[in-house]
Formats: C-alpha cells, sequence, structure tokens
C-alpha cells in the first residue's frame, strides 16, 4: 500500500493540500492494519513455556519462559499446494489494496473541498487496474477450487469467497459511473458513496477471509480483531457521510436526464443492480450472525438463496450490457434505436429456435442463452461498424483492428471485456444448469457411463512419495462413441503428518465439456474395486477463456497493450498545482 | 319435472351402474392394493440397497454438521461417511426426501440445511432482499422519472431544440465509432 501510495504521488503531481490529504487516508489505512499485525494478531508470534508449564504465543520472549520449538514443521496444508494458490491470494491482495488509492482520491477531493471531475479521472487507471487484480483473483481462487477441494464445482457462495465478490461488484460499478460523470457530470454524490462502499466492502472481505469468525457470534463478540475492524468500518462510513452532507449542495447535477433512452439512465440502472447484487450478497453473508444473536439458531444461507436472489439480477445485467451501446448520452433517437436492434433481435431470436428445436425447455438456460446472443450480437456489430467504416477508407484489416481500440481505448477495451464477461457467463450457465454426476462402485472391467463418456476401471495402484505422502492412484480408460479419449489417473494423497487426504481430480477438459473423475473409495486390492464419482460439465471451459479476454479487454481499455505512445503525454494531470 | 328427468337420467345409466355389492369389494381391493405397494417397495429396496446416486442427490442438500461450507455428498471426513451411510438405511427404509432433510435439521439444527427453512425469523432473509429491490425499483424509477422533468424543463428553456440534439447525439455516435 505504501508503494502504491508513493507511485500515485510520483506519477500524478498533486496539488499541495490535495497530496497531503491522500498521503494520510492511505496511511492511516495502513496504520491501521499495522496496527492489527503488530498488537493483536501477529502473524510472527512464537510459542513459550511460560514458568507455571502452560504455553502461550507472544512476540517477544515472556519472562521466566523458554521457547517452544517444534521438531519438525507440519509444512504448508496439503489443500494449499496448487499453482493457483501462488498467485490468487496476492492478486486478490493488489485488488484489495488498489482500491484504497482511488478511495484516498475521492476523500482528498472531498476534504480540500475540490469536489469537480478531476478526482474521478485520477481514479479511473487505479480503479481498473484494481478491478483487474480483484477479477483475477476471483478467478484463480474458482480454478484452485476445481482443482483441488474436489467436489466437480468452482464456487459454493461461501461466506469468504462473497465477501472477496461484493467489492468487485460495486467496483464494476463504479468502473461505469464515472465514466458517466466525467461526459455527463453527473451522478457526483453517487460516485463518493460507490468507492466508500468498495473501500469498507475490501475492508469487510480483509477480515471476513482472515478471521473466518463469522460463522458464530461468540468468537465473533470475544474478538478484540472484529471489534477494532467494525469500529474502523463505522468510523470512517459516519466521516464520509459527513463530508459528503458539508459538500451536498456543490455536488449536484450539473445535468439533468433528457431522456430515459440515454446512456446514462441505462448506466445508473447498471450501477442500481450492480449494488442490488452486492448487498443482496451481504444480507446472506450477515443473515446468519444477525440470526444467532437474536434467535439463538445457527443458520446456513447456501447456495440456493444467492442464486435465486441475485440470478434475476444477473440477467438485467446482461441485458442491459446489449442495450446500452446501443445508446448514447443526451438522448438516443427511437428510429435509430430500431434500425440497431433490428439484427442483433432477430439474431437471438433465431437462437431461441434453434435452442427450442433441439429440445432445450429450461426457462433459465432458454432465457440465459438467448440474452447472451443479443449482447454478444450488439457487441459485435459495434466492433464491425468501426471497423467497416475504417475498411472502407482502405485501411487494411489490422490496421483497422489497431485503430479501433488506439482511438477509442475506453470504449473498445470496454466492449471486449464485455465479450469475456458473456463468456464466462456461457461456462457459468453451462456448469450450474447442465452439470451432471453419477457415482458407482466399478469392479475391474466394469464400466460407468456419463452423458457422451463412458468409463472403465483397469487398475489401482499405491505409492508412498519421498515427502512422505501416501498416494492411492486408480487408472481408468476414457472413451466416447466407442473411441478411446484416453487414460486418465485419478488418486487420493493422504498427508500423515496432517492427518489429511486431497483428492486429486483427473479432468478430461475439451471446449464442449469437462469430465471431472473423482476417486472416492477402494478396496486393498484392485480385485475390489473402486468408487468413482463422475461429474460432467458442459461448456465450463468458457469461463476460463473468457478470463482471458477480459484481461486483454482491461489491458486494452487501460492503454499499454493497443495504446499509442504519445497519448501518455496527453493524460490529464488533474489536480495539477496552477501556481 | 326435476324428478322426472333424474328417473330418465338414471335409465339411461342404468347398464353403467354396479350392482350394490361390487362396489364394497371393489373398494377393498382397492385399499389392499395401495397396502400391498409400500411393502413390496421396501422389500425390494432391502435386497438393493440405494443406489450412491439416490444418496448423494439427498447428502449434496445438506451441509456437513461438522466441516465448515461443504456438503455431505462432497464432504470426505469418515463423520460424512457415516452419515451418508445413514441417509442410505433410510431411504432403504422408505424415508422420503422431505423427512431425511428434516431429521437432519433436528438432530444437528438448522444450520445442516442449505437454506434456513421459510419460517419465523429466518422469513428475514427472504423478504428483506425481495422488499429491498422492490423499494430500490420504487425509489430509482421515482428519481430518474423527476430528473428527466427537470431535464426536459432545461431542454425547452434552453437555445437548441431537442430534434436537433438528438441529431447531434446521433452524428456523435458515429464519430465514437471511428474516434473522430
Amino acid at each position: 500500500m505504501a508503494a502504491f501510495t508513493s507511485a500515485a504521488v510520483r506519477r500524478h503531481r498533486f496539488e499541495i493540500n490535495f497530496q497531503a490529504v491522500f498521503v494520510l487516508i492511505t496511511a492511516s489505512t495502513l496504520a491501521f492494519f499495522l496496527l492489527i499485525v503488530t498488537f493483536f494478531d501477529n502473524p510472527f508470534d512464537s510459542l513459550w513455556q511460560l514458568a507455571d508449564g502452560s504455553t502461550a504465543a507472544a512476540f517477544l520472549q515472556p519472562s521466566f519462559s523458554l521457547p517452544v520449538i517444534p521438531a519438525n514443521g507440519q509444512g504448508m496444508n496439503p489443500l494449499l499446494r496448487h499453482p493457483g494458490m501462488i498467485f490468487h491470494p496476492p492478486m486478490q491482495y493488489l485488488g484489495f489494496v488498489s482500491y484504497v488509492i482511488p478511495f484516498g482520491f475521492a476523500m482528498a477531493a472531498l476534504i480540500t473541498g475540490q469536489v469537480d471531475n478531476r478526482w474521478i479521472r485520477l481514479s479511473r487507471k487505479w480503479s481498473l487496474a484494481a478491478w483487474l487484480f480483484l477479477s483475477l483473483g476471483l478467478v484463480l481462487g474458482a480454478r484452485w477450487a476445481y482443482d483441488v477441494l474436489g467436489w466437480g464445482g468452482y464456487w459454493g457462495w461461501d461466506p469468504v469467497e462473497t465477501a472477496a465478490l461484493m467489492p468487485w461488484l460495486t467496483g464494476t460499478a463504479f468502473l461505469h459511473s464515472i465514466y458517466v460523470q466525467e461526459k455527463r457530470a453527473m451522478l457526483r454524490r453517487w460516485n463518493f458513496v460507490l468507492i466508500t462502499l468498495t473501500y469498507l466492502l475490501v475492508l469487510f472481505g480483509t477480515f471476513i477471509s482472515r478471521s473466518g469468525i463469522i460463522s458464530s457470534v461468540h468468537a465473533f463478540a470475544s474478538s478484540t480483531v472484529a471489534i477494532l475492524f467494525f469500529g474502523f468500518i463505522s468510523l470512517t462510513a459516519v466521516f464520509v457521510l459527513l463530508m459528503l452532507y458539508r459538500h451536498w449542495n456543490e455536488l449536484s447535477s450539473e445535468n439533468a436526464v433528457q431522456s430515459l433512452l440515454s446512456r446514462e439512465v441505462l448506466f445508473l440502472l447498471n450501477n442500481a443492480v450492480f449494488t442490488g447484487i452486492a448487498l443482496v450478497c451481504l444480507w446472506g453473508v450477515l443473515f446468519p450472525v444477525i440470526s444467532e444473536t437474536f434467535t439463538g439458531q445457527k443458520v446456513t444461507v447456501g447456495p440456493s438463496y444467492y442464486e435465486s436472489a441475485t440470478g434475476p439480477l444477473w440477467v438485467v445485467v446482461l441485458l442491459l450490457m446489449g442495450i446500452a451501446p446501443l445508446t448514447v448520452f443526451f438522448r438516443t433517437s427511437v428510429s435509430r434505436l430500431r434500425t440497431m436492434i433490428l439484427f442483433p433481435a432477430a439474431g437471438s431470436a433465431v437462437v431461441l429456435a434453434i435452442l427450442l428445436l433441439s429440445g432445450m425447455r429450461s426457462a433459465a438456460a432458454l432465457i440465459g442463452f438467448t440474452v447472451l446472443a443479443f449482447t454478444t450480437l450488439v457487441t459485435l456489430a459495434e466492433f464491425w461498424r468501426s471497423i467497416h467504416i475504417r475498411l472502407s477508407r482502405g485501411e487494411t484489416i489490422p490496421q483497422a483492428l489497431k485503430r479501433t481500440f488506439s482511438r477509442n481505448r475506453r470504449r473498445y477495451g470496454g466492449y471486449l471485456i464485455h465479450l469475456g464477461i458473456i463468456l464466462m457467463a456461457v461456462g457459468i450457465l453451462g456448469i450450474e444448469l447442465f452439470q451432471q454426476d453419477t457415482q458407482q462402485t466399478l469392479k475391474p472391467g466394469e464400466t460407468l457411463a456419463l452423458g457422451r463418456y463412458i468409463v472403465r476401471y483397469d487398475d489401482i495402484s499405491f505409492y508412498e512419495t519421498s515427502g512422505g505422502i501416501q498416494q492411492a492412484k486408480a487408472e481408468v480408460t476414457v472413451s466416447t462413441n466407442s473411441r478411446s479419449a484416453g487414460v486418465y489417473l485419478p488418486r487420493r494423497d493422504y498427508y500423515p503428518s496432517w492427518g489429511q487426504s486431497v483428492t486429486v481430480p483427473a479432468i478430461r477438459s475439451t471446449l464442449q465439456d469437462d469430465l471431472y473423475i473423482r476417486l472416492i473409495d477402494w478396496g486393498e486390492t484392485k480385485a475390489e474395486g473402486v468408487t468413482l464419482k463422475l461429474y460432467l460439465n458442459p461448456l465450463f471451459n468458457f469461463l476460463w477463456l473468457g478470463t482471458g479476454v477480459l484481461v486483454l479487454g482491461t489491458l486494452a481499455a487501460a492503454g499499454p497493450l493497443f495504446g499509442r505512445k504519445e497519448e501518455k503525454g496527453k493524460e490529464p494531470h488533474a489536480c495539477v498545482s496552477t501556481d | 319435472m326435476p324428478v322426472s328427468r333424474q328417473t330418465e337420467l338414471k335409465s339411461k345409466l342404468l347398464p353403467f351402474l354396479l350392482p350394490p355389492a361390487v362396489l364394497p369389494a371393489l373398494l377393498l381391493a382397492l385399499l389392499l392394493l395401495f397396502m400391498a405397494v409400500p411393502i413390496h417397495a421396501a422389500s425390494a429396496q432391502e435386497a438393493t440397497p440405494p443406489p450412491d446416486d439416490a444418496v448423494n442427490a439427498v447428502a449434496a442438500q445438506i451441509y456437513c454438521p461438522v466441516c465448515d461450507g461443504v456438503t455431505l455428498d462432497a464432504c470426505e471426513t469418515k463423520a460424512c461417511e457415516q452419515w451418508r451411510e445413514d441417509i442410505r438405511d433410510r431411504l432403504a427404509a422408505g424415508w422420503t426426501e422431505e423427512e431425511i432433510l428434516g431429521y437432519f435439521a433436528e438432530q444437528y439444527g438448522d444450520q445442516v440445511l442449505a437454506a434456513p427453512p421459510p419460517r419465523g425469523f429466518s422469513l428475514l432473509i427472504y423478504i428483506v432482499p425481495a422488499a429491498g429491490i422492490v423499494t430500490g425499483a420504487f425509489f430509482l424509477t421515482r428519481s430518474i422519472w423527476r430528473w428527466r422533468t427537470q431535464g426536459q424543463e432545461e431542454a425547452r428553456t434552453s437555445i437548441r431544440v431537442p430534434n436537433q440534439e438528438a441529431k447531434t447525439a446521433d452524428g456523435k455516435h458515429d464519430a465514437e465509432h471511428t474516434g473522430e
């Protein structure tokens, strides 16, 4: 955080008061975390044996105590030994930390009274970077869960996951709302609220993921760290509201809405829906604590709540993603909208017809894929229009592509991100709506069928690795339509030092579907057979594919990949000292 | 008049009406059949225990009472293995899915269910988001409406004619495509 603060100060050359407050805000956030890790939850605490024979954890050696030195470290928790875990925490962390910078800008603007659009322009790239890190953090976490946790899924609406998703949601809303403020000088109060909300959700997310305390009220009430966190969160919220109140009239919109069919109204709806999803998630995360406090009854708020409560809102998000690019700021003429919507609407109707003819009857799938088709066609048509105009001027295809991005990075970078999100949505719909699973105990030579796959159990072997890990490895042959698709080795690793075993699934991954083979149980000999659980996850690879497109889109929107160098000099140096 | 019509109807239906003794016999036979079905089903299930898929279908709806955030079908602990066998036994004994879920909730508390049962205080989990979304939508619509009225007044008083503005906006759209 210190590094980011110093980078921001070096890069932007602020006016002196602005800089002072900005540094104060980021430094107090840093101080808060340092306070916690130094005095309340020091990760470097050692164990000491006290004079009365009991052991205690402390950083410095208590008097009359002896250090407790374990004979041998246990090593890392086996569940965390996965490449996803090397990158997931730093990405999540970078995402969280980067959001402190735009919040610092917002506070500096509020406190120094420079509440015009300058803080928004400063925040843009920082919030884009934060958003990218957070997106990668979430997806890498999902990949880890898919590969390691062995339940054939990637997302379980666990409080920790949900807490990491919430700042992403408000951050996504913020990326859109700052655009409206820049173009139309509207939503000026809302942007302060939104970045504060994101910052507070980052604090909340850090707290939840590091403590896991939300699962029990008693642990929560007895924890000093919890009280500190909630004290800090409440103080910040009250402070921001007071500052907003002070500048309330100054912050009124310079413009009003002229037409309901304008981009600003659709962006406003987008903001409302994203914030709505975040609040629904927050309620789901907090409800077990609330319930236990008032009734003493512990409850679990699982996927069914989140899916039914946020599902329709996600559809609205995807639909808005399809309509908003067709509109312009101020006012969109109806006749123009009609001509532009014709082709995507017809195209998505064709998709719907094909789905119905192919026998699909799930309402969620029909709505989901039709909306996705519509949004895809709108987005592709936007690209086509720009490229078409350029080609007609005699540019070559690569030239046209390159200039499309470089002349309007934000717009086309944004569209590329939208395409990434669409691909990810295809993967999510595939696994959420069409996942199948089956489980059976097989003797050698017996087969188990799922979807287009047939899995035959051939052999099992037992090893002990040099690291002392005991492995049970089954050998199965997978075939589709009587053609062999190769031999797969699902296994279970047992870590004696932890007394814990880890399922290592074998995954046959294609664009069409993932076959996920999990070894559940086995006998002592090959002949006794093994129990296998198979999952079929249709279209799931689109999630990872979409993430790649999303990263490209974000880089394109931010500049370095497709942007022209001379544009760097044109960077608006907001809040630059004028004297 | 109505009486004569009734007798007329009866005479028409006569060939279809059954002799009085047949009806109780038929009812008895039906009753026996219904009684026989569960007995038969249970004995069939005892012969072949419910398959893993049936057990998992129920287990997937129950959270492991000892680990955090893991459903019973995916949990690898010994305890969960026993709970899965418990589910299998209950299925074999003819329990329905709801009965098994209810039994687990009673034994280990509502937190083993994937979502709180919609009664009492837990109703709030469902009511609050729904009410929030409706209220939010109401206020949003109202403020956009107000904003628009204000905007239309401004547009009327300004020099630019709305039609012209629409044109400039469309022109802008084209320009945005090429960035020029």
